[in-house]
């Protein structure tokens, strides 16, 4: 299991993270508890980032982090109904895996909803084709998914009352072939950033 | 006699380079729209509504990405100063059509109504355009 720190994360997020003054166990630490009063809030228990999860596909399929073995994985935390975040990730992870070409075979992109009342498995079936075939949408209980946001030290929630506000993280991590930590892009990272740095681990 | 002449709110209130960034496929229900508004009063106006014909809901966001986190809250009301203006923008506040149809992504425009706290109101056309990360603008500037 590989823990967050300074010297596995990419240029653009070392250069944003230094301008923010911080890039340390102690920035995860701070996201887990800091947020609006009345927010429901699920965090992550510790930087530790063991892409650990038991979730189900949108394919029906009952999937955990060994079922991949084999390809390097892509995975977003997010929900459908993002307007903004979540389609341009996407977008962006598809257009990666258009630019590998045949090479896209080993690489699975994995979309995992933070909000599996409304994703169900039949709502991301109709989601995540439309931005390539190969990504695949993981949904499950509250709490499955609860502790797959945990094993990736994501963080995600809704406050209370009609203007609460949602969060959630943004970064894309990048897996190796045993679902061990590599990497994470910022959200802006474009397509062919990811391919690149895909590519190093062809 | 002097005769009292009362204007809506929206009569010196001008929008701009007002356009939805398409949503990428017919799957995504959700979208964004930017606008800049000028207003002209010497008083500031207050937006408590929007809505469009397309989407089932509508409502102010603001936006806030901070070290790998986003969060969004609705804004019931969005106050504008006067002689002052507001550029509504995806990176910040902004303006959220949720409950889009499958053809959304394909219409060539859409129109937006504000709603003024002084019960008037204004239909602006808001036209769809494709459009990059706001991210991947920033991390080009870093590599100049």
């Amino acid at each position: 299991m590989r823990s967050f720190s300074p010297h596995r994360v990419s240029t653009n997020i070392r250069r944003r993270t230094q301008r923010h003054g911080l890039i340390s166990r102690l920035f995860l630490v701070t996201l887990l508890c800091i947020f609006p009063l009345g927010a429901i809030a699920e965090s992550a228990a510790g930087p530790e980032i063991s892409g650990e999860f038991r979730l189900v596909e949108h394919t029906g399929r009952a999937v955990d982090k060994h079922s991949y073995d084999g390809k390097l994985r892509l995975v977003f935390f997010g929900f459908t109904d993002c307007p903004l975040i979540c389609p341009t990730t996407m977008a962006e992870v598809a257009r990666a895996m258009r630019l590998l070409e045949s090479s896209e075979k080993q690489v699975q992109p994995l979309f995992i909803t933070i909000d599996p009342h409304t994703d169900t498995i039949e709502r991301l079936a109709e989601y995540v084709p439309l931005f390539h075939p190969s990504i695949t949408g993981l949904t499950g209980s509250d709490d499955q998914i609860r502790d797959a946001a945990r094993g990736f030290g994501a963080v995600y929630g809704k406050g209370e009352g009609e203007n609460a506000t949602i969060f959630h993280s943004s970064y894309l991590y990048l897996m190796d072939r045993d679902g061990e930590f590599l990497d994470l892009f910022g959200y802006g990272t474009d397509a062919k950033t990811i391919a690149a740095k895909l590519r190093e681990y062809l | 006699m002097l005769s009292l002449i009362i204007c809506p709110a929206w009569a010196e209130v001008q929008f701009s380079d007002s356009y939805v960034i398409r949503p990428p496929n017919a799957a995504v229900r959700s979208a964004v729209a930017v606008t800049k508004i000028s207003n002209l009063n010497a008083h500031g106006v207050d937006l408590v509504g929007v809505s469009s014909p397309d989407a089932e809901k509508v409502e102010y966001h603001l936006l806030e990405h901070k070290n790998g986190v986003v969060s969004m809250t609705a804004q019931p009301v969005v106050h504008i100063e006067g002689n002052a203006l507001l550029e509504l923008h995806e990176g910040g506040l902004h303006i959220m059509l949720t409950g889009l149809g499958e053809a959304f992504s394909e219409q060539l425009s859409t129109e937006i109504t504000f709603f003024f706290s002084d019960g008037s109101r204004l239909t602006q056309t808001f036209t769809l355009v494709h459009g990059a990360p706001r991210g991947s603008q920033q991390i080009d500037h870093e590599h100049h």
